[in-house]
């Protein structure tokens, strides 16, 4: 089982997908060092240290050969009259074969992270955006602004790559960056500079911080009236706006996910608008941190091979997509589907599956209510709600596969780094497809 | 398997075969002689009186990377009229400007393409374009590989690099990223567009590495002379859509000092500050340029009118022309010290002066470039319009009358200010097959593509003759890619997956030492995680396979 100690191994468990792990194993034991953090070495240890002859697939929670969980599985996928591929949290390869599938049986895709990622988009698709990416925040940013986010709670390594780094290409040193830290960070300790320099935090509360993105894109456009009136502290934003103008290379760092709240693309706008109107006098630009349980990964294969982003709907023979209508909470929530194939396919910790058991499918003749086929990374505990669920192969772990970082731009390799006979997301894709024949769905 | 396609009239400009009748025999995905003694014809196609052509090959098409991705995230309404259903063999995606790479093959497939070529691809941004393309079926593809705006290059420029670290910098790129040749876009300006640069002349020095374009044009120029890369170095030039730009463009060809060059849409800078609008046309000093540089070739980047989506890694021109799009949205990136992006929703107008007169630009310099093997078909695919648009575009070429009654048409001020109407040619039959596939094969370096002779891979186009060149080249009545048909009548008949084209210029691997610690000092990724192997091309390409083309070239022309 072991095989040699590889070296800048890229992980796939955050959108930062740091490639400079080393990983060894030995006697069962996954061990994750070089760069990674914390959190990494432990999703390597939890899937790494499952044993290849334990149980892996399972129908309605009871241990079954995986021949058996795929003829369950097809016969599943046969007879839905609405599926929805929800989940997606797969590679590249992993979301080619789910495509092929969803196109073959007409089912609708949705991310697990579609919610906060819609807030992002909502924002490009209406008024677009100026952004950037790691590394030339690492070398070039002068005034970094993280707004609504600590950045490393979900992010862990993010300033010490692009903040805190030895010798930035364009600038004298690290220490002279400004770090501000806008709403309520709850973890400020990686954005400390080497030096000891604290980071200012202009203390917000997330229920004002939309105004607080307003107050900012006035304040850069000159457009607020002279006598304002707020209780937000107008003296140390209106000194953030003074600072990005006089930067060379200002970056507004934020993290959709930890914008959560209603129609908090408004506040993003706020925030690219005003990246906009400084880009007319210096550069500055936005950097929307993203990537993680291959959110980008499957967005953009399914963007390239169906024209459009998650909460795309195969089932008319071509695809259609609608935000609004598509999301896996609705569509669940008022029983629409009735097969649902969830994919939670990289961290294990990660399943976020729907509650299912609230309703009842329409379409579905089971009193158990509509079934779900689930997918899971080795270490993932037992889906309740899973009629079959069946451990994958994790890409950069079990297999290789291809991820897209935070910046949209960079796709790391994820490398196989133990033997294991989990079969992947897109041979079992293949492999329903197979099973399908002929029969129309 | 051996087939004969019998009794078509051969249209070979490779070859000097103009309308010959002649049979032709393709044996497992190679045009072959004819049969070995005592074989066995397997199946034999009468295509009597037709006409028969290689496969076209569009030498500049954005079908891969990020920058098109961008497009389709943004612009859902791009494709909401043009939906493309699961019917068949064929996948359901969708088309227009932006089109799903799936769509993208089936229809340039249908249309007698069985070859396209990314011409704008970021190192660090590689491997998505060679996923993308790799989900583009039947046709072949390949990348050039941008350089002239990265740091690492821009620091060696600095510090006076001699030109033989610089060509191995330039072959560690190509093989690297698994290109067939290398872009360079608006050359240092997408870098000092990040030091707040808003426009780069060509002898204007780099604000922060005090190189200047016309220095970068030609060290690169000469760095794939001197790597034997086959395909020129593929410029889109400085100033790019600027009034009186035509300036920069005849400059940048003497900075080339002699090596060759490809000057690319060329169509976009071929401006005059002339008339009342201070926007004129220069498309004759252009044409007259390159009729008397042998060594400079050029493709058009013909606008059509209509919406689109612009895509380019021109940052600091995308962002100053964000202002002109439609819908009034744009993406525009910083990219990893490496490069940038611009990505600008357009809707050409034929009723708008500018857009009036630069489709009439882009029909004078096809008409008055003499020589059609220097001159290229595109639409710089989706920028000008999308690739669709094709037929259309030859038939503006191959019909005067035609090309009269729509420049009649078009705003009255721009067709007052246009010669078009004053010229006569009209493209020949032999001509369209040069500029779409003996040319583009040659430039490219692709021996075994673009002409109908043995050796040559079984790519052929079979059309039914009309005096409607649209028609006749919407929808062939056969095309086969490797051998197999892969579409009639413009539907498509069989999928496969094309190979993916690239070169391996021969360098100094040393210069993967300051290239690894560069890498790890500045950059977020290890070199070798940016580096792509053969074996993931041949992962990534759903079964198609991994074609390396000789680096060889013959002397310097000038």
């Amino acid at each position: 089982m072991a095989t040699a100690s590889l070296t800048d191994i890229a992980c796939p468990f955050c959108g930062l997908a740091c490639d400079d792990l080393s990983l060894n194993e030995s006697s069962g034991t996954l061990t994750a060092s070089g760069g990674a953090c914390s959190r990494a070495q432990s999703v390597f240890q939890k899937i790494g240290s499952v044993r290849s002859d334990a149980a892996s697939s399972w129908i309605d929670g009871k241990p079954v050969t995986l021949e058996q969980a795929m003829t369950k599985a097809i016969e599943l996928i046969a007879s839905a009259q609405a599926p929805l591929f929800g989940g997606l949290a797969t590679d590249v390869l992993g979301m080619r074969g789910l495509m092929e599938l969803a196109d073959r049986t007409g089912a609708i895709l949705d991310h697990m992270n579609s919610e906060s990622k819609l807030r992002n988009l909502r924002t490009v698709q209406d008024a677009g955006w100026i952004t950037t990416t790691l590394s030339e925040v690492r070398n070039r940013a002068d005034v970094i602004v993280c707004f609504g986010t600590d950045v490393s709670s979900r992010f862990p390594r993010f300033f010490e790559r692009c903040v805190w780094v030895e010798k930035p290409m364009f600038l004298e040193d690290s220490e002279h960056r400004q770090v501000i830290l806008i709403g309520e960070p709850k973890n400020l300790a990686s954005a400390i500079s080497p030096k000891g320099q604290q980071p200012e935090v202009i203390a917000i509360a997330q229920d004002r911080l939309a105004e607080a993105a307003a107050l900012m894109r006035g304040l850069v456009a000159g457009s607020l009236p002279n006598k304002i009136k707020t209780d937000l502290p107008f003296e140390a934003l209106q000194s953030v706006a003074e600072r990005l103008q006089a930067a060379h290379y200002g970056v507004i760092v934020w993290a959709a996910a930890d914008l959560d709240w209603s129609h908090a693309e408004l506040t993003i706008q706020a925030l690219t608008a005003m990246i906009g109107t400084l880009n007319n006098t210096t550069r500055c630009a936005g950097m929307p941190l993203g990537g993680s349980d291959g959110d980008f990964s499957s967005d953009a294969v399914m963007l390239w091979q169906s024209g459009y982003p998650f909460r795309t709907s195969l089932a008319s023979g071509t695809s259609q997509y609608d935000p609004v209508m598509h999301s896996t909470e609705r569509i669940v929530a008022e029983g629409e589907t009735d097969c649902v194939l969830w994919v939670a396919g990289l961290d294990p910790d990660r399943i976020q599956v729907p509650n299912l058991r609230a309703v009842t499918s329409r379409h579905s003749a089971s009193a158990k209510g509509c079934p779900m086929i689930a997918l899971t990374s080795a270490g993932a505990d037992l889906v309740s709600e899973a009629a079959v669920q069946i451990t994958v192969a994790t890409p950069g772990v079990d297999t290789h596969g291809y991820l897209f970082r935070a910046d949209k731009v960079v796709t790391l390799p994820l490398r196989k780094a133990i033997q294991r006979s989990y079969p992947t997301v897109a041979e079992i894709a293949q492999h329903i497809l197979v099973g399908l024949g002929d029969k129309a769905c | 398997m051996l087939t004969l396609l019998k009794g078509g009239k051969i249209v070979d400009p490779t070859r000097k075969l103009s309308s010959v009748s002649g049979d032709l025999f393709m044996r497992d995905g190679w045009i072959v002689e004819g049969p070995n003694p005592g074989e066995r014809i397997d199946e034999e196609i009468d295509i009597t009186g037709r006409i028969v052509m290689a496969g076209a090959i569009d030498m500049h098409t954005h079908i891969g990377g990020g920058k098109v991705n961008i497009a389709r995230n943004m612009l859902p309404e791009d494709h909401r009229f043009d939906p493309v259903h699961r019917a068949g063999l064929c996948r359901s995606g969708c088309g227009h400007a932006a089109p799903s790479t799936l769509t993208t093959g089936y229809r340039y497939a249908a249309m007698g393409y069985t070859a396209g070529f990314e011409p704008a691809m970021l190192p660090v941004n590689a491997r998505q374009a060679h996923l993308e393309m790799g989900d583009t079926p039947i046709i072949d593809k390949g990348a050039y590989v941008m350089l002239g705006s990265d740091d690492f290059l821009l620091r060696l420029m600095r510090e006076g690099a001699s030109q033989e670290r610089i060509n191995d910098y330039v072959g560690f790129t190509i093989a690297s990223s698994q290109a067939l040749g290398l872009k360079v876009v608006n050359p240092g300006g997408i870098s000092d567009f990040k030091f707040n640069r808003r426009a780069l002349d060509l002898d204007e020095a780099h604000s922060h590495y005090n190189v200047t374009a016309r220095q970068i044009v030609y060290t690169l120029a000469r760095a794939l002379h001197e790597l034997k890369v086959p395909h020129p170095l593929h410029i889109h030039a400085s100033n790019l859509g600027v009034p009186g730009n035509f300036q920069t463009t005849l400059d940048t060809i003497t900075g080339a000092e002699g090596f060759p060059i490809h000057l690319t849409h060329i169509q976009f800078h071929s401006y005059g500050t002339e008339g009342d609008r201070k926007f004129s046309s220069e498309a004759a000093k252009i044409a007259e340029a390159i009729n008397n540089n042998p060594h400079v070739s050029a493709d058009v980047g013909q606008i059509m009118f209509g919406q689109t989506v612009t895509c380019s890694g021109d940052s600091m021109t995308q962002h100053r022309n964000a202002g002109f799009g439609s819908p009034k949205k744009s993406v525009i990136m910083d990219i990893e010290c490496d490069a940038g992006c611009g990505v600008v929703p357009f809707k050409y107008k034929d009723k708008n002066f500018v857009n009036a007169l630069q489709w009439a630009v882009g029909l004078e310099i096809f008409l008055r470039v003499e020589d059609p093997w220097r001159i290229f078909l595109t639409t710089d695919h989706p920028n000008g319009a999308p690739f669709t648009s094709y037929p259309h575009l030859i038939r503006l070429l191959m019909d005067k009358t035609f090309r009269n009654d729509a420049l009649s048409r078009i705003n009255p001020d721009a067709a007052a200010m246009s010669t078009l109407d004053s010229i006569d040619r009209e493209y020949t039959l032999d001509e369209i097959a040069i500029m779409t596939r003996s040319a583009p094969a040659k430039i490219l370096g692709l021996k075994d593509c673009g002409h109908l002779g043995p050796g040559a891979r079984a790519d052929v186009v079979v059309y039914k003759e009309d005096s409607d060149p649209e028609k006749m080249f919407t929808a062939p009545e056969y095309v086969f890619k490797n051998g197999t048909m892969v579409a009639k009548n413009g539907d498509i008949v069989a999928v496969t997956w094309g190979d993916v084209h690239v070169v391996k210029p021969q360098f100094d691997r040393s210069i993967e030492k300051p290239l690894g610690e560069y890498f790890d000092r500045h950059l977020t990724q290890k070199l070798g995680n940016f580096k792509i192997s053969d074996d993931e091309i041949r992962d990534i390409t759903n079964g198609g396979g991994l074609r390396v083309h000789a680096c060889e070239r013959d002397g310097r022309t000038v």
